[in-house]
């Protein structure tokens, strides 16, 4: 054995040695933790609310007969998607997609209405546009049955689906809602977030409209939500500021909420409601489409109690027009 | 090294001082490391763990023979096999598929139970378990030739023939048009809704298309035709005729109907007669005597807020007629039956209608008044 | 005290250090010294001590080989690793560290590390075996390794060859690849998070077939020996019927297991190529006889050129060697030696395929995720499922120690990943409230070593509250109070936390005779219940008891809590209390 050799093998032992030395002391774990008790941490979502001048109306409320129409009426009354669409902007319209339902049950978003507000906010200069749910049944199927995919495909809308990887732990002071799993990748690139939602009856919470639209940006056990599902409704209006909210009221899930399953479930209002408020939007769309007593929808109470919207529609700077 | 014990014999004797050493140095850390390892057992933080065998003996005499002073082992094997009888009642995980022409599965059949209904009709479930919910089998199927049109097949199988029936009828819309292949049935806008045995069958399609539809309606038939009947505890469903009913008003009532207690597993439908609408309940009491039971708690209820007029005979029935608020209640009992007209604004009306379908007598309820 | 030879260490008074001793004189100052102390002592227990090391050194030292210390050694280990064994018991334990040899176990360490990014508390003690196998090889093997011990006395004691035959079953067979294949496969699905080097890892092995099969049987033939009530383990008779196929293996190939399936040795292996000082065969003087391969331990073909990897240093080829052609030397010449180990490119990649292949299709079962088992009850203190995969090396010391007997090794409850893992088996015993003992021992923090405050929620670790292991559901169709007009609710009575999570309201009922009873009929409150199962214990429908715990509610993941609220006791008490 020659001298280079030995250096070479010296240098080769004496390196894996200091190697694993420093390996073994950079991974030393010292203390032990309990688990499921260690510090959580996550995302706070921003706020995506847009500038508001004094004059501008809180709650568009449009009543007709066509719902491209009528749609585009209750945000003209606004003042118009360029309120809250500037050119350029990354826009996540989340849809209620939660069932592979057909359209005309009204279980699910009508894909005209994802249809004219894609619209929109496309003429209003929007770069792109994001549709996102995390649906109860299998993402494909819920958005191929509700016919958004078809929508998607034809505006060259980006559907997300909730891949596992697509969600982040959420960071919440809400009333029970702290840290969940937030389906947080399309707000990654999202400037303006728009929540689509029908008018549904409830079984649990009475009415799912624009408020508890946003169930679908959870993961995880969301059956577990149902232990509290006044709570957590209310909670959703912490956690998303959206720009703009769409309350489809043109046909309206009446009974066997949330999925119906007859015609006879669906009753024709002619309304759609779109509003800055979530909470003034839900409180008109429970009285008005769904007719029933405000007093009696928890959630909307707790919201209002916690500062997070107004319930009463009518203080609020509303417009009512007839298409 | 001959004088050590060794069976070996050693090629080698030339042991050097080196091994020697290094052999003594190996067992210096030996004993080292045996000292130290006593040392560190010897000292420790008692608190660590409970540290007394006794605390957990302690626990296991607490507890021991508790259940043995409540009965002999002898009694318990009994009431074991008892438990044992009621084996669930789960059903292999079939695939759900169709015969009919025109529709192909589009992906798997899936399966829900009650831990899983949640993940398919999420704030939906509560309104089956309300009803005993067993499983959800659910299918969906393209409608060959179209554009992507689906018919969407869910059996809910609850547990009883009578909770199948209840969440049918509570589900039920008024708009719903009878169907002729099963009794419990109903076609609404774009879909079938039945009851057969202890399922609840839902056939939902994509569109209110005729030709989808008469699709749909095949499917529904060959569904329900595959579902065993069953009508257990559905007795007092076929008491109210079917002649004159108005499409959807089945309906029934677990308890407390009409504010009594007494009435309870009642089933109500209405019907047309002439300009007005009556309701009309029945019941099937498992004995006579509780029959009659009922029917005497119910009048005495009417009697207490309303009052009691003469009875008109109706077959051979016990008849009360009460009248309460300014409507008239018809009530009746005939051997298990307890039926009869409530609410009603016209008296003779009432009276004829119960007369037309309870009128003619019937032999065996005899034989319980003699019995 | 004498020594009948100028060659031994001891030195006799006068006698002058040799020249070869010079750099030894540490050692030969201190048995001198040593024997000094002795000379000049009076009845006193240190220097009886003393006196008793004097004489070792002085006497056995005289006559001692290497490989006689080698033996020392392996025996000295043999009875630590045995002792600890038997002492991992509540009543023993004191401060004695149990897992010790687990924690040196470099695999453990390693494929921990692999798998968590983490070397978990004493694991880092495997550093300590891993410089100096980086300076001299696989001296672990044939020197601390109790596994090999057993296994090397088993070839003593029943492999009755001749010195031909001992010759023949000693040489180098492909058959040792197989070992390196085993490792690679374990360390490529460490990589993707799934830990499977316990199976077959000697050290988890034999404390595995100790825990479960072992000390129950030798309990079964000798009561009271090991264990105050009996203890039984789901599968024992297949982990016991492993250690006997091993041992019993020695037979037809001496050292089986060591040679051909050990994945530690065949890390140690793979690590020896490093190695500075080997064993070295000189040419010039070997005549070929072959006799160095009598008593090889490792079949390294110490005749040619020694394999490396193969060698487990235990010094008999030197012993064996009738012309001093080998010799133990520092760094000799490379072209006498195969530093790798042998394992073709071809197979290293059949490993890997097979290490990805097993992890993909263990996972893909779902298991330990979508389709997690309700049975899969943890010990208190394991992390989450996923985690859990990533540490446990189902040594099952947990299961050694639990002094209920509850935790029991799985069979395939957990998938296949989760095989011999351990879980709570409430028919056999129940989760002790004052007892984290499984987690003191584990080795690799699978059960994190938390205390008795914080596994119970106590003291400064009120607010985050108790872990939660399962929840307890009833059965009402085999409850007596509930279907069979039987008073009973011990399960009420047992229930250790505070307040009670077990409740009872008394009812009237009507009996089958018509006649009516006053039963009390029990209730579970999950936000209070941890799931340790002593009411399904001590339930009296004792085959399949009308309370059972499921694996629902455990607090170690936020995946599988039950309650939406359920780490905020305070907060859910009062919900709880307003729905009453």
């Amino acid at each position: 054995m020659n001298r280079r050799q030995f250096l070479r093998h010296m240098a080769l032992t004496g390196t894996a040695s200091a190697g694993a030395m420093a390996a073994g002391f950079y991974l030393w774990q010292r203390e032990h933790f309990v688990p499921g008790f260690q510090e959580q941490s996550g995302i706070t979502l921003p706020s995506f609310v847009a500038e508001k001048a004094a004059s501008q109306a809180d709650l568009g409320i449009a009543h007709g007969s066509d719902r491209f129409a009528v749609t585009r009426a209750a945000i003209d009354a606004l003042g118009g998607i360029q309120r809250f669409i500037k050119k350029g902007d990354v826009v996540l319209l989340k849809p209620n997609v939660a069932f592979d339902r057909p359209p005309a049950l009204a279980a699910t978003t009508h894909p005209d209405s994802l249809r004219v507000i894609a619209q929109l906010v496309l003429e209003a200069g929007a770069k792109k546009i994001i549709v996102a749910d995390n649906p109860i049944n299998s993402p494909a199927g819920c958005f191929l049955k509700s016919g958004l995919q078809a929508v998607a495909g034809e505006l060259d809308l980006e559907l997300m689906y909730p891949e596992q990887s697509a969600f982040t732990n959420l960071e919440l002071e809400g009333e029970i809602l702290r840290h969940w799993p937030l389906f947080y990748r399309p707000f990654e690139r999202a400037d303006k977030v728009i929540g689509i939602a029908p008018c549904k009856d409830h079984n649990l919470c009475s009415a799912s409209m624009t408020m508890k639209n946003w169930y679908g940006l959870l993961g995880g056990r969301r059956n577990q939500f149902h232990q509290h599902i006044h709570s957590i409704i209310s909670d959703f209006a912490l956690m998303v500021k959206p720009s703009l909210v769409v309350l489809d009221g043109m046909s309206v899930l009446i009974s066997n909420g949330p999925t119906g399953g007859r015609l006879s479930d669906v009753k024709e209002m002619g309304t759609v409601v779109a509003g800055t408020d979530m909470v003034a939007v839900d409180s008109y769309g429970y009285t008005n489409l769904l007719e029933r007593d405000i007093a009696g929808l928890d959630y909307l109470h707790k919201a209002h109690e916690r500062g997070l919207g107004n319930m009463n529609w009518q203080e609020t700077i509303w417009k009512e027009i007839r298409v | 090294m001959p004088q050590s014990v060794n069976k070996r014999d050693f090629y080698r004797t030339d042991i050097s001082l080196v091994e020697k050493s290094m052999g003594g140095l190996i067992i210096l850390i030996l004993l080292i490391l045996g000292i130290g390892l006593v040392y560190k057992g010897r000292s420790y933080d008692a608190t660590l763990y409970t540290g007394d065998p006794e605390a957990l003996e302690s626990t296991r005499v607490a507890v021991e023979g508790k259940a043995a002073t409540v009965r002999g082992a002898g009694d318990l094997r009994a009431y074991e096999l008892a438990g044992a009888g009621q084996a669930a009642m789960t059903s292999a995980g079939k695939e759900l598929v169709t015969t009919v022409a025109g529709l192909s599965p589009l992906g798997p059949t899936e399966v829900y139970n009650e831990e899983t209904l949640f993940e398919k009709i999420n704030g939906r479930a509560p309104a089956y378990f309300q009803f005993n919910f067993q499983e959800l089998t659910s299918r969906s199927f393209l409608v060959d030739g179209t554009a992507g049109d689906f018919i969407d097949a869910y059996l809910f199988r609850m547990d009883s023939p009578i909770n199948a029936f209840g969440i049918f009828s509570i589900e039920r819309s008024e708009a719903g048009a009878a169907l002729d292949f099963i009794a419990d049935g109903y076609r609404s806008g774009m879909g079938y809704f039945m009851r057969q045995g202890t399922t609840y069958v839902q056939v939902i399609t994509s569109s209110s298309d005729p030709a989808i539809m008469s699709l749909a309606e095949s499917f529904s038939m060959e569904l329900a035709a595959g579902l065993p009947e069953d009508n257990t505890g559905l007795e007092g469903r076929f008491l109210l005729p079917a002649e004159g009913q108005i499409p959807g008003s089945l309906t029934y009532i677990s308890e407390d109907a009409y504010g009594q207690s007494a009435l309870s597993g009642i089933f109500e439908a209405k019907y047309e007669s002439g300009e007005q609408e009556l309701t009309l309940f029945g019941m099937n009491a498992p004995t006579a005597e509780e029959a009659s039971g009922t029917w005497e708690a119910v009048r005495d209820f009417y009697g207490k807020f309303g009052t009691l007029e003469e009875a008109p005979a109706i077959g051979d029935a016990e008849v009360f007629v009460a009248e309460s608020f300014g409507q008239w209640n018809i009530i009746l009992t005939s051997g298990q039956t307890v039926a009869g007209v409530v609410n009603a604004n016209d008296r003779d009306l009432a009276v004829r209608f119960l007369q037309t379908h309870f009128g003619t007598a019937e032999g065996e309820s005899e034989e319980e008044y003699i019995f | 005290m004498s020594c009948g030879s100028g060659n031994c260490g001891c030195g006799g008074k006068g006698h002058q250090p040799e020249p070869e001793a010079g750099p030894e004189s540490p050692v030969t100052d201190y048995i001198k010294s040593a024997k000094n102390n002795s000379r000049g002592s009076v009845p006193d227990p240190r220097n009886a001590f003393a006196r008793a090391i004097g004489w070792f050194f002085s006497t056995i030292m005289a006559d001692m080989r290497i490989t006689r210390v080698r033996i020392i050694s392996q025996a000295f280990f043999f009875i630590l690793f045995l002792f600890f064994v038997v002492i991992t018991d509540l009543r023993y334990l004191k401060g004695y560290p149990v897992s010790l040899f687990l924690e040196v176990d470099p695999l453990v360490g390693v494929a921990t590390a692999i798998t968590t990014g983490t070397v978990y508390k004493a694991l880092i003690l495997g550093l300590i075996l891993l410089i100096p196998t980086l300076l001299l090889g696989r001296f672990f093997c044939n020197w601390i390794c109790p596994y090999g011990t057993l296994h090397q006395l088993t070839n003593f004691l029943f492999g009755s060859r001749d010195e031909q035959q001992r010759i023949e079953s000693n040489r180098f067979s492909n058959l040792q690849q197989l070992k390196y294949v085993i490792w690679l496969a374990m360390i490529v699905a460490a990589l993707f998070g799934s830990l499977q080097i316990g199976l077959l890892d000697p050290i988890c092995l034999f404390h595995r077939s100790m825990a479960t099969a072992i000390l129950p049987g030798i309990n079964l033939i000798f009561p009271d020996t090991f264990y105050v009530e009996q203890y039984f383990h789901v599968g024992a008779w297949l982990i016991g019927g492993i250690l006997l196929f091993f041992v019993g293996m020695n037979v037809i190939i001496p050292r089986f297991f060591c040679r051909a399936v050990c994945p530690l040795g065949a890390f140690l292996g793979v690590l020896s190529r490093f190695s500075v000082i080997r064993i070295e065969r000189d040419p010039n003087k070997c005549i070929d006889c072959d006799a160095c391969l009598k008593n090889c331990q490792g079949a390294s073909d110490p005749h040619t050129q020694l394999r490396k990897s193969e060698c487990f240093v235990c010094f008999e080829c030197i012993d064996d060697c009738p012309v001093d052609a080998i010799s133990f030397s520092f760094m000799p010449n490379k072209e006498h030696e195969v530093a790798g180990p042998p394992l073709p490119g071809r197979r290293a990649a059949l490993a890997s395929l097979l290490g990805v292949a097993g992890y993909a299709v263990a996972r893909a079962s779902g298991d330990s995720d979508a389709n997690f088992n309700k049975k899969v009850i943890r010990p208190p203190g394991s992390v989450a499922e996923e985690g859990f995969l990533e540490r446990c090396i189902k040594c099952d010391q947990c299961i050694r120690v639990c002094p209920t007997n509850v935790l029991q090794p799985t069979v395939m409850e957990a998938g296949l990943e989760g095989f011999w893992t351990p879980i709570l088996n409430m028919k056999v015993g129940y989760c002790e409230l004052n007892c984290t003992l499984c987690g003191q021992v584990c080795p690799t923090g699978a059960i994190q070593r938390i205390s008795i405050e914080e596994k119970n929620g106590r003291g400064q670790f009120a607010e985050q509250g108790p872990v939660k292991i399962g929840t307890a559901f009833y059965d009402h169709g085999r409850c007596l109070p509930w279907a069979m007009e039987t008073p009973c609710v011990v399960c009420e009575e047992v229930c250790p936390t505070s307040p009670k999570a077990i409740y009872s309201h008394e009812v009237t009922i009507r009996k089958r005779d018509g006649g009516s009873m006053t039963v009390r009929r029990p209730y579970v409150d999950p936000s209070l219940c941890i799931g340790c199962g002593i009411c399904e214990h001590e339930c009296p429908v004792k085959d399949h008891a009308a309370i059972r715990v499921t694996a629902i509610g455990e607090t170690r993941s936020t995946e599988r809590r039950l309650l939406m609220d359920g780490g905020d006791p305070s907060s859910l008490l009062d919900l709880v209390k307003k729905k009453r």
